[in-house]
């Protein structure tokens, strides 16, 4: 009899208790934070020198993808940064929700991102996360995805396997004005794959653009050694004026100090034979050519023995 | 307070005293004794709360059962009741009284009210009680003899219709009668006075000194017992002069009576009862203290220079303090279970007022503030909670407390403390070690008890608080993170006093929390505190 009044009041008193509640403070959302990539965890990572008037052409080439490449990186982890940032704005069971939001860039849209843990074993963390977009004066409509990905970790939280989808395309179809952004205006989708629980850490990324593109597609590969040394390589297949396809890839090499070695090859050419080298260079810590080689005017200088790789 | 004023109430008394000596009979055997005694430090709303009213009524119940003749069985002790309460345990006794009337037995029926008068009404709590009412219903107790007592604000209205005086009430005279019947009503103040308290002897001066005369120290006759007038004329005496320089002015009791007989009434005998102490008559003169281990004056003993002085008191340890007028004989005095100690003087030792085991003697212990500055350690009784989620952290604390404000041995506190501890979560192999704070900021209310002669108090009581946890991890990519709540708990703990200002504490406190950002988790934790406290 006694339980059963003070059962009511019981409530009350922790009702009161945990209505004066309030925080972020949670070893759960670790977990969704973790999963994530940080921009170090997949950004392309070489020893930079300073460039000179006379640094190796590709060496320049390289650098300028390299660079590519983690602006890219650094877009694509800047859409799910808030997660990091703020507390999430729901939370239901091995859900969490931050959003919406009112889009900086376009504010009659809004967006959000959920995260879904699902559990593969004790030891391991897996996540499914999305980022949407709809309509903010339209409440009942669907969200659209913009960017998706999923990360299995290995070893510990923060290092394993994932992958993000960036999908233009269907945010287009969606009428999300993905076009006033002049980046992503050719865009169809972007694959990002990354493994960063061992070395060597390998990062690919596969763009695919319009088929109204001039470059249809592209891929990026990163591999990187616990030595610093690392390799990339790119290629882009697109056609030429003439309507003729063309496809080319560079395959960079360096050392953590920063000497590398980098060749062009044109895998489909008109008029060239495939899998054609079309050049090569070899630079030192300088970033200077301790070799090069250029099949346009079958040139060659410095020796190819000072070729590290 | 000076002996002249007793001297000169006891020689204006003292012709009366023996005519109510041959007024009332002097025994108390064959006489079935019936005793309500009621004590209640609340009033109502506007009046202010009693400290001692209960205790009061503590101490007379256990004289009365001790010395009194009373039965266990027989007396009734109300305290902190209700006036329909108190009137239900009336009406019990009258009923009781009437059967032991038909059976043949003599009987004599105590009534003591320790509490709040105001305006011709007892104040029980919220609940009120006409005095006249009452008054009439005490006269109509089938009791051979009815004996009411007061100890209240204005009592002395109820014996104002009795024609009673200030002092002394023995000038009224009676009719003597070999019949031992009538109404006897003591109060312990006139009708136009306040009844006082005293922190030094922890409880009003006119109980007091009435449980402190019923226990020997009015025992004029050195027969061993103590009549009524006896016990009445120490009380009034005494009550008189030690009022007489309050700021509230002297408070004089008095007595009325509607009674046949003529021998004096016997209220305490302990003659048979040999547990108490015995002054040898080489003592030297003088008021000896007799003080408990709470710290108050559980009784006092008038020795003269050519007399030899008796009290009974209840086995247990004792100070006893003498005052001269540049220093203090201090000592103790254990009374074993049915033994009569001998006070050695020799065994006495002076000692400089401050050292004097009477706290409200060195300082008014009414309310006043208290700082106290410590450490504290605290910890989640889950172990992954203190291992991953909030760990055991060492806090600097102050706190604040107003003492013996809302009443007597209540303590209400203020705290505020901060402190961090170095903590790692693990997720899925992932170690991260993060910086842990917290600012907790508490109010508790707690009441206290006083041993080993007001040095050592035990407190418990309720804490409401409010925690602020935040953490900052080592890995500036994940943001830092903080909770804030509301937990209520319990405390307990010692408080040990050094000196006259300062006190050791230790504390416990066991609180509840709920963690509700994952999902709802009832967790639990305690604290461990120590530090120094000052007393203003």
């Amino acid at each position: 009899m006694i339980s059963k009044r003070l059962a009511p009041w019981s409530l009350v008193v922790l009702g009161a208790i945990g209505a004066g509640a309030c925080g972020n403070y949670s070893n759960e959302d670790l977990d969704f934070q973790l999963a994530l990539p940080e921009q170090t965890d997949i950004e392309a990572k070489m020893q930079l020198s300073a460039t000179r008037s006379d640094s190796a052409e590709y060496y320049l080439a390289t650098r300028s993808a390299i660079t590519t490449f983690n602006a890219m990186v650094a877009d694509l982890v800047g859409l799910i940064e808030v997660v990091r940032g703020t507390t999430p704005t729901s939370r239901d069971g091995a859900t969490r929700i931050w959003g919406p939001f009112p889009s900086d860039k376009y504010p009659a849209w809004e967006i959000r991102v959920v995260m879904q843990r699902s559990t593969v074993s004790s030891s391991l963390l897996h996540m499914d996360y999305r980022v949407q977009v709809r309509p903010a004066a339209q409440a009942s409509s669907t969200w659209a995805d913009f960017l998706t990905g999923d990360y299995t970790s290995a070893g510990s939280a923060r290092t394993g396997t994932g992958n993000i989808h960036l999908l233009a395309g269907v945010a287009r179809a969606a009428l999300y004005p993905v076009d006033d952004d002049p980046g992503l205006r050719e865009l169809d989708h972007l694959d990002v794959t990354y493994v960063n629980a061992t070395y060597p850490i390998t990062v690919t990324m596969a763009i695919q653009n319009l088929a109204t593109a001039k470059a249809q597609s592209g891929t990026y590969a990163y591999a990187e050694n616990q030595d610093g040394s690392g390799r990339m390589t790119f290629a882009w297949q697109g056609t030429t004026d003439a309507g003729l396809p063309i496809t080319a890839t560079m395959t960079a090499q360096w050392l953590g100090s920063g000497a590398g070695r980098a060749d062009l090859t044109a895998d489909v050419t008109p008029n060239l034979p495939k899998q054609t080298t079309l050049g090569t260079d070899c630079w030192g810590v300088d970033t200077v050519a301790t070799y090069s080689y250029r099949l346009q005017g079958n040139t060659t200088a410095g020796s190819p023995t000072s070729c590290l790789f | 307070m000076t002996a002249v004023p007793i001297l000169r109430t006891i020689a204006r008394a003292g012709p009366l005293l023996a005519l109510l000596l041959c007024a009332v009979p002097a025994r108390a055997g064959g006489q079935h004794r019936f005793a309500l005694i009621a004590g209640n430090d609340e009033g109502g709303h506007d009046t202010r709360p009693l400290r001692f009213a209960a205790e009061d009524a503590r101490k007379v119940y256990d004289v009365l059962t001790q010395l009194g003749g009373i039965a266990p069985g027989d007396v009734t002790l109300m305290l902190n009741q209700t006036a329909g309460e108190f009137q239900r345990a009336l009406g019990d006794f009258e009923g009781r009284i009437a059967l032991a009337k038909q059976r043949g037995e003599r009987s004599l029926f105590i009534l003591y009210y320790s509490g709040h008068t105001k305006d011709g009404e007892l104040r029980l709590g919220q609940s009120r009680l006409r005095l006249d009412a009452l008054k009439a219903r005490l006269s109509a107790v089938p009791a051979d003899i009815r004996i009411g007592v007061f100890d209240s604000c204005h009592s002395g209205m109820v014996t104002r219709t009795k024609g009673a005086r200030r002092a002394p009430a023995f000038e009224i005279e009676a009719a003597g009668s070999e019949e031992t019947n009538g109404l006897v009503l003591l109060s312990s103040s006139s009708a136009d006075e306040d009844a006082q308290e005293s922190d030094e002897i922890g409880g009003s001066y006119f109980s007091h000194y009435l449980v402190s005369g019923l226990r020997g120290d009015a025992d004029r006759s050195r027969d061993r017992r103590v009549t009524l007038s006896e016990a009445y004329a120490y009380a009034y005496a005494r009550t008189v002069a030690d009022t007489a320089e309050s700021a509230a002015g002297a408070q004089h009791p008095t007595f009325s009576y509607d009674f046949q007989g003529n021998a004096d009434l016997v209220l305490t005998d302990f003659a048979s009862r040999r547990e108490g102490i015995y002054v040898p008559g080489l003592a030297p003169a003088g008021i000896y203290y007799i003080v408990d281990g709470n710290g108050f004056i559980a009784a006092e003993i008038q020795k003269a220079a050519d007399g030899d002085r008796q009290i009974a008191l209840p086995a247990g340890r004792y100070h006893v303090r003498r005052r001269l007028t540049d220093r203090l004989r201090i000592g103790e005095i254990q009374i074993a279970s049915g033994q009569l100690t001998t006070l050695d003087e020799s065994r006495l030792r002076d000692a400089p007022f401050s050292d004097d085991p009477v706290k409200g003697a060195i300082r008014d212990e009414g309310t006043h503030l208290s700082l106290g500055l410590g450490g504290m350690m605290q910890s989640f009784f889950d172990r992954p909670t203190r291992d991953g989620l909030f760990p055991s952290t060492g806090m600097l604390g102050v706190e604040f407390e107003v003492r013996d404000f809302f009443r007597h041995g209540v303590v209400w506190g203020l705290d505020l403390a901060s402190g961090g501890a170095n903590g790692q979560v693990d997720r899925y192999g992932s170690l991260l070690p993060f910086r842990f704070s917290e600012v907790t900021a508490g109010t508790t209310l707690a009441a206290e008890w006083r041993f080993r002669f007001g040095d050592l108090a035990a407190f418990a009581g309720l804490r409401l608080a409010v925690v602020l946890m935040n953490r900052k991890f080592d890995d500036p990519t994940i943001p830092a993170q903080f909770f804030a709540t509301f937990t209520p708990g319990l405390v307990g703990g010692l408080r040990y006093r050094l000196s006259r200002n300062f006190a050791l504490v230790a504390r416990g406190r066991v609180h509840y929390l709920l963690y509700n950002v994952d999902e709802n988790r009832s967790l639990g934790y305690w604290e461990l505190s120590a530090g120094v406290a000052y007393d203003f």
